[in-house]
């Protein structure tokens, strides 16, 4: 059985799933071996399946032969865990190793994209592989669960108190940030959906969105992506649509060691506008923001109207802080 | 192939003996294989046999 392992073509596929291993019964490891794994039978080989957490599946004496052995390897490989090819595991490992970055950096959004990606490989959170570094990226995505959760109902009990502002921001938050896990996203959409329904909240909706965008940009390692977050910071500020928003704006400029009125004076100023595609760019002044549109003065008097879903995502920040 | 520790393995590491390690079976010790297990998630296929 030893040498077909070795040499039979037709199990290669099957028997590179497993680690081989000899061990010898009149070895010195043998005593150890054997109190620790018990087997069935009498004689030699005594032949073992032993999962990669240490469980044994399997041991008794005898081989198998013939169309015994291939079934025999697929029977245990079932009841071993997802098999990742070590091509997998280093994408795995990959993934562990840039969530762990982002949630050193305080960036809960990007370490929940990049945790999700795993779902190209199984279930995020439920990979079932006995690898470690497998466990390792399932803890990993279950803990982002849970701080999702323990997230969007922190939002929601700050609701029920004085600051509801805060508990709006959060729920935006939160749907930001864990929007995209599945085990989150009904909550998040039903948390966004009671916020449309109530009265008293859904005025806040538009200023939290702005803040929480400003916020995220103003997070970002990248020089440009933070500058245009302490623009979009300091057009709050400026606008002073929310006290609460303006507060938390402030605080946060004041964190980023910005100075808040010369931003919002720049914000008033001509700036260049550009369009999702980065392709066209305007050097114009905005004038509002109304139905939708954003409103843009040329340095020769001319105002054109831009919609503002076709600006880019830093733009669009700028100008919903002046809304 | 000599693995640093039997229950610490660097995944790289592991992946990169893991080749070898198949080619080569009978030389792998029961650490080394419990190890590359443990880092690897496949089961290990044994053979208890003796040595003549």
């Amino acid at each position: 059985m030893q040498e077909r392992l070795n040499t039979d073509g037709s199990i290669a596929s099957l028997v590179a799933q497993f680690v081989p291993l000899k061990v010898e019964t009149d070895g010195p490891n043998w005593g150890q071996w054997a109190t620790k794994y018990r087997h069935e039978g009498a004689g030699i080989p005594i032949l073992y399946v032993i999962r990669a957490d240490g469980e044994k599946l399997y041991g008794q004496s005898g081989s198998k032969e013939g169309a015994e052995l291939p079934q025999f390897l697929i029977t245990h490989l079932r009841n071993s865990g997802t098999i990742f090819t070590n091509q997998q595991l280093a994408t795995i490992k990959s993934v562990v190793d840039d969530v762990n970055k982002s949630l050193a950096e305080k960036d809960e959004f990007t370490a929940v994209k990049r945790a999700y990606t795993l779902s190209k490989l199984g279930t995020p959170g439920k990979l079932g592989s006995y690898a470690t570094i497998a466990k390792e990226a399932d803890e990993q995505y279950i803990k982002l669960v849970e701080q999702g959760k323990a997230a969007l109902s922190d939002a929601q009990q700050k609701l029920t108190g004085d600051d509801k502002f805060a508990g709006v921001l959060g729920v935006v938050s939160a749907s930001r940030i864990y929007g995209v896990i599945p085990d989150l996203k009904k909550d998040v959409v039903s948390a966004e959906r009671d916020l449309g329904k109530n009265a008293e909240l859904k005025p806040l909706v538009q200023a939290a969105e702005s803040l929480d965008r400003a916020l995220a940009l103003a997070g970002q390692k990248m020089p440009t992506l933070q500058k245009q977050g302490i623009t979009a910071l300091a057009a709050i500020v400026s606008r002073n649509a929310n006290p609460a928003a303006t507060e938390i704006a402030k605080a946060k400029l004041a964190e980023l060691g910005a100075d808040a009125p010369a931003l919002a004076t720049a914000v008033k100023g001509p700036r260049t506008w550009s369009d999702a595609t980065g392709k066209f760019k305007i050097e114009a002044e905005l004038v509002r923001v109304a139905d939708g549109k954003v409103e843009l003065k040329k340095a020769d008097g001319t105002v054109v109207s831009v919609p503002l879903d076709k600006l880019s995502a830093a733009d669009q920040a700028v100008a919903n802080g002046k809304q | 192939m000599r693995l640093r520790s039997p229950f610490v393995v660097p995944l790289a590491a592991a992946i990169a003996a893991y080749a070898s390690a198949v080619a080569t079976a009978e030389v792998l010790t029961i650490e080394q294989a419990q190890a590359l297990s443990k880092e690897t998630g496949r089961p290990m296929l044994v053979m208890a046999g003796s040595k003549t």
